[in-house]
């Protein structure tokens, strides 16, 4: 494969290989120095919509919120750099662009939440760990909005964390934004990932900030779950599963309603949540009138990384918790057939 | 509220069945130079070595490989080899997507794709139900059939329009009620028309992608579709989505 692609000044890169697929797009490697991939929308529904939306988003990166959110090391934003085409093609056109390549500083969000590709890939990572994640994704969404940006498509696949809990984001070109008169509508959702408000409703309706918020909370359980979905179980009242969506809109969530879902025994104890958190979660997810904003989750969660607030279990060093909990809600979920942070495998001696 | 009897040593997440259909008549030992059957055994070896894999497909799906030439086969993990669909047992041929070995496939026969579908429908909605009674949380599962030609009876007589209504009435009935979704995906010289009897809304061509693209395609649209959405809607997704994998694969063909 060879595929060459022209910036709108004529520099052009030479793609490598296809490293992603999405449902409106694909990411290549870039020949390049520098840590850079390439997003390529192929046939986007309305040509003319994602050229501005790409070059607006490309001219904001020099204004002074975007300045902000780009601001630190590693960068936590995957930002539209350069829009580009792919060469030989109507030199108006706009089929994708140049960013930043997170695999340099990060790994897929996704590998933090399965306890098995945890363990391998990310084998020092504890319940501390994700924590920090949680408050590092809270922080910067609550930067996001108060910069007037809308996520939309809040989810592990448009996120990247490391080894120490640092997150960052892509896919920024689905973004909602506006810019000067215009406004760029959010468009995408994704299963499991969508606000009971949002659900069922007719495709295109934009997103906003409290939809973000939802798909934060469910996001944050399940770091600090060791990967269960809030809304995860069986319907108790018997009839068939249909998915996490299907849960939400009947409200079937075990924080909830402890009798409204069958789950397995060796899920992590419920009670392994500080109080505070608890309630945040019962308020994310009882209604949008009750639901905590980005920042306040980021308040929440910075204050159960305060010094004294966490315990390392005595059995096993990789099980750690809050204080809140006077024994190891870990060593009680691996006494039910599952220890989401086994210790480390000894060396045979 | 807790349940005994389903730690299926698999996490706590959801689960998918998935049924893959793979073509293996005597089209695909064609050209003989470079056998299309060779170039998807060693598409089917590198995708399940897993480099390729989502780390959220591999908790998730479970997979069966039926294989259809003049027989019907399954992939049986167990034996890891293809055994005669009347020895299927449909809770021992679904495998976790990480742990498929997938077998090497011959090619040679003919195309009995509606009874493969047949075999394939019968397994499927055995798998969902068991899941659903040990109350794992199972989403919609999916069916792909991978072909390069046109269905044949056992006497390797074309099927025309009333022998596949049968068997599309069922495909479609399943749909509609939630079954399954079924989706039929043609390649090279497959009969596109005959196979849209089957599955009219739900057949698309990539004549030319390669096989660890169009592997790509069957599970990454398989997880990114919604479960709940109706099953012509979900068609309607993956049809565009094949459209856009069609044109990336042309752009970078064009361009070398
Ligand atoms: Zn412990």
């Amino acid at each position: 494969m060879a595929l060459t692609v022209v910036s709108g000044n004529g520099r052009t890169w030479r793609l490598t290989e296809q490293i992603g697929s999405g449902s409106e797009g694909f990411v290549y490697g870039v020949d390049d120095t520098r840590p850079l991939v390439a997003k390529l929308v192929p046939d986007p529904p309305d040509p003319e919509a994602f050229r501005r939306r790409v070059a607006r988003l490309v001219r904001q990166r020099r204004e002074p919120r975007t300045v902000v959110l780009l601001s630190g090391t590693p960068v936590r934003l995957s930002w539209p750099l350069v829009p580009i085409r792919t060469a030989g093609g109507d030199p108006e056109r706009v089929d994708g662009y140049v960013m930043t390549d997170m695999r340099h500083a990060y790994q897929p969000f996704g590998h933090l939440l399965d306890p098995h590709v945890r363990r391998a890939l990310l084998p020092g990572a504890t319940w501390a760990t994700a924590l920090r994640a949680a408050l590092a994704l809270a922080r910067l969404l609550a930067q996001v909005h108060a910069e007037g940006y809308v996520v939309g498509d809040l989810k592990p696949d448009n996120l990247w964390v490391d080894g120490t809990g640092r997150v960052g984001m892509a896919d920024v070109d689905s973004w909602q934004f506006t810019d000067g008169p215009d406004t760029f509508a959010g468009r995408m959702r994704t299963p499991g990932y969508t606000a009971p408000e949002r659900i069922g409703v007719p495709p295109g309706t934009p997103p906003d900030s409290a939809s973000d918020d939802f798909a934060l909370a469910v996001l944050v359980h399940q770091l600090l779950v060791a990967g269960l979905h809030p809304f995860a179980g069986h319907p108790a009242e018997g009839g068939d599963y249909v998915s996490y969506d299907d849960n939400v809109v009947h409200g079937r969530c075990r924080l909830l309603d402890r009798t409204s879902v069958l789950l397995p025994r060796s899920v992590p104890p419920a009670d392994l949540l500080p109080r505070p958190l608890a309630e945040g979660f019962r308020a994310a997810f009882a209604g949008a009138g009750s639901r905590p904003q980005a920042a306040g989750w980021a308040g929440l969660l910075a204050a159960e990384l305060a010094p004294g607030r966490l315990k390392v279990c005595a059995a096993n060093d990789r099980h750690v918790h809050t204080v809140e909990r006077p024994w190891c809600p870990w060593c009680d979920q691996a006494g039910r057939g599952c220890d989401s942070y086994p210790p480390e495998p000894r060396e045979e001696a | 509220m807790s349940l005994e009897g389903i730690e299926l040593g698999q996490g706590y997440g959801e689960r998918q069945p998935v049924v893959l259909l793979l073509d293996t008549s005597a089209s695909m030992g064609r050209p003989v130079e470079h056998p299309r059957i060779d170039e998807l055994n060693e598409a089917l070896a590198r995708w399940f070595d897993g480099i390729r894999a989502r780390e959220r497909l591999r908790t998730r799906m479970e997979v069966c490989l039926i294989t259809f030439d003049s027989e019907v086969r399954v992939h049986d993990p167990g034996p890891g080899r293809l055994v005669p669909v009347e020895e299927a047992d449909a809770d021992r041929v679904f495998v976790p997507v990480r742990e498929l070995r997938p077998p090497t496939l011959r090619a040679g026969g003919l195309t009995r794709l509606t009874d493969a579908v047949e075999a394939a429908l019968g397994l499927v909605r055995s798998r969902h139900r068991t899941l659903q009674q040990q109350r794992v949380p199972v989403r919609r599962p999916f069916v792909w059939v991978l072909t390069d030609g046109a269905p044949s009876d056992a006497q390797g007589r074309p099927l025309d329009t009333p022998a596949l209504a049968d068997t599309a009435a069922k495909v479609r009935r399943g749909e509609e009620d939630r079954e399954w979704v079924f989706q039929v995906i043609g390649v090279r010289d497959a009969d596109l028309p005959t196979l849209r009897v089957l599955a009219p809304k739900a057949t698309s061509s990539l004549a030319h992608l390669d096989f660890g693209r169009i592997i790509d395609l069957f599970f990454h649209s398989t997880d990114d579709s919604s479960p709940d959405l109706a099953a012509d809607v979900i068609h309607a997704q993956i049809e565009e989505r094949a459209a856009k994998q069609a044109r990336m694969e042309r752009l970078e063909r064009d361009l070398l």
